[in-house]
């Protein structure tokens, strides 16, 4: 007998139809991802659309669909994501990890090789699911690193994620708030080589335009930045690196188009003892690097 | 046997259908199967770039990296246009159709043979996420590249990470690119060896699979292979024939070489 509705074709157009009426961003990309998931693949590149799916797998990708149909992002109901060649746990409200994060962390590799050869201590402020330094610390074997972040959701994750890549040996990680008197005087050894940070820099009037899969799902502590520009919380990063870099060490930021010449205003005013090297140019200009004298 | 100069070169492998519809799709995904499975058989890395599937199953073209040992030496002389003869799936009548589909062998530049600049490449991501940033959540990963001055075109969105694409893509970009420098330089050549590789390949019948009498024959060495199933499975049967060729193109070279030392 035959049954067209259960081959993937069918099942992909049906869905995609589905979200699009319901103005669900990426319907297509998002239908594709969730029947490849049910059909044990990362992406729907390889699956055959002619390949059949038993009514228990129909069931799966109905269920799935209708988280997706709520705003739920892919990532979360999937439950992992790649960043660069890492396949790491997502789990909401911890931040997923954005594409330009892929190319924050081959910088500061690239900077890493170049001013410390053998070994370096790395800091990750504002860790989420614990993409930077686990990244960092996959590919540069003999560094060890500290995490830290205001959620105590991502540092659960940040250490499942740690574990499960076999990286937690390496690896401390701290619910901290830095931003808080106690954070500063805490008595954090100025020996890290690197501070590298991609905190929440979201303005105001941004937040107020964010879709439903941000606003409903991640923590809006990892995307308000604060302040009227968005800064607040880049501030607090910046000053907070200065307790802690070594002297000669960087501190890499992401942040918002925006924000690199009012950080370099800032640090130029406010900051004696770091530097403003650059934004980095690169295909969005939101990388800033400053140097600790 | 003595090495030609890109033996050692890692390879892109480009599958695209021809002639015959949906009949020609299926052929091209049994073929790109087939060197999958070659690709296993012969410890090779198979990194996917490109996989355009059809609706009825088929596809319409596909882009593989292949890495390893010798990958180039083995499979620089797959490529051509592949031809299939047999009775098609949806044929009521039993009538033999037949259909054909292309195969691209594209070595893989090294980092010195090849110079692109920056500032020549486009890249252009998904339409989707705008500017990008925390403020958006975006699992459309797609990289699409364009090398400005010769226009030539790359993409990619088999991973989900949007970072891997692009590298894909940059990967599939500078082997384009220097696979067109490279024919530009052998098309001012003249041979008139059967075995050779290039552009003019693009065209040439190199291979017929004939279902009905069960047999492989590759057109430039001449002789029948039997038992095409076990052929298509990409083992021991596709390698005998590579080794064949390897074998004969040596010889013509040779040949070549005491025609020249005879001329001079």
């Amino acid at each position: 007998m035959r049954s067209p509705v259960n081959i993937v074709s069918s099942i992909l157009t049906k869905w995609t139809r589905i979200f699009s009426h319901n103005q669900v961003p990426e319907p297509s990309t998002s239908a594709g991802y969730l029947v490849a998931h049910v059909l044990g693949k990362k992406t729907i590149a390889t699956v055959s659309k002619q390949a059949r799916l038993s009514s228990k797998q129909l069931l799966h990708v109905q269920q799935l669909c209708l988280q997706r149909l709520q705003r739920r992002p892919v990532q979360y109901i999937v439950g992992e994501w790649d960043f660069c060649d890492l396949t790491l746990k997502m789990k909401p409200p911890v931040l997923i990890p954005r594409p330009e994060t892929e190319e924050l962390v081959h910088l500061v590799l690239a900077d890493l090789n170049d001013r410390c050869p053998s070994s370096a201590l790395i800091m990750d402020v504002g860790c989420g699911s614990g993409a930077i330094c686990l990244w960092l610390l996959k590919n540069r074997p003999d560094d060890r690193s500290i995490a830290v972040d205001i959620s105590t959701e991502a540092c659960q994750l940040t250490r499942d994620n740690a574990e499960s890549t076999d990286l937690l040996r390496r690896l401390a990680v701290h619910r901290c708030d830095v931003t808080t008197e106690s954070a500063s005087t805490l008595k954090w050894p100025q020996s890290f080589d690197v501070v590298v940070s991609n905190p929440p820099y979201i303005t105001p009037a941004e937040m107020a335009d964010l879709d439903p899969e941000l606003t409903w799902y991640e923590d809006e502590r990892a995307l308000l930045g604060g302040g009227p520009d968005g800064m607040d919380i880049i501030k607090e990063v910046v000053r907070f690196s200065q307790q802690t870099l070594k002297r000669g060490g960087s501190l890499w930021l992401e942040v918002g188009l925006a924000h690199p010449p009012l950080l370099r205003q800032f640090v130029m005013q406010h900051c004696t003892g770091l530097n403003f090297i650059a934004a980095h140019p690169d295909f969005t200009g939101r990388y800033c690097i400053l140097n600790s004298l | 046997m003595p090495e030609a100069p890109l033996d050692d070169n890692d390879i892109i492998l480009e599958v695209t259908a021809g002639v015959g519809g949906q009949e020609a799709m299926l052929f091209t995904k049994e073929i790109f199967e087939m060197y999958e499975k070659y690709a296993l058989f012969m410890n090779w890395q198979v990194e996917l770039y490109e996989h355009s599937t059809t609706e009825l199953g088929g596809l319409r073209r596909a882009s593989a990296g292949i890495s390893g040992l010798g990958v180039y030496r083995f499979l620089k002389f797959e490529g051509g246009v592949h031809r299939v003869q047999r009775v098609p799936k949806t044929e009521k009548s039993g009538r033999v159709h037949t259909s054909t589909m292309t195969v691209a062998i594209m070595p893989q530049p090294k980092e010195i043979d090849i110079v692109i600049k920056p500032k020549d490449i486009e890249m252009d991501f998904s339409k989707s996420s705008g500017k990008g940033g925390q403020s958006v959540n975006t699992t459309d990963s797609c990289v699409r590249l364009v090398h400005k001055p010769t226009g030539i075109v790359a993409e990619c969105q088999t991973e989900r990470s949007q970072l891997q694409n692009r590298e894909r893509a940059m990967k599939m970009l500078k082997a384009r690119i220097y696979n067109k420098e490279l024919e530009e330089q052998v098309a001012n050549e003249w041979s008139t060896r059967r075995l050779q590789v290039g552009s003019r390949q693009r065209s040439e019948k190199i291979r017929t699979y004939n279902y009905p009498q069960d047999r492989v024959t590759d057109h430039r060495i001449g002789g029948n292979q039997s038992n095409l199933r076990e052929f298509i499975s990409g083992g021991q049967s596709l390698h005998c024939l590579i080794k064949c060729l390897l074998k004969e193109s040596w010889k013509e070279s040779l040949l070549e070489m005491v025609e020249y030392s005879n001329d001079t």
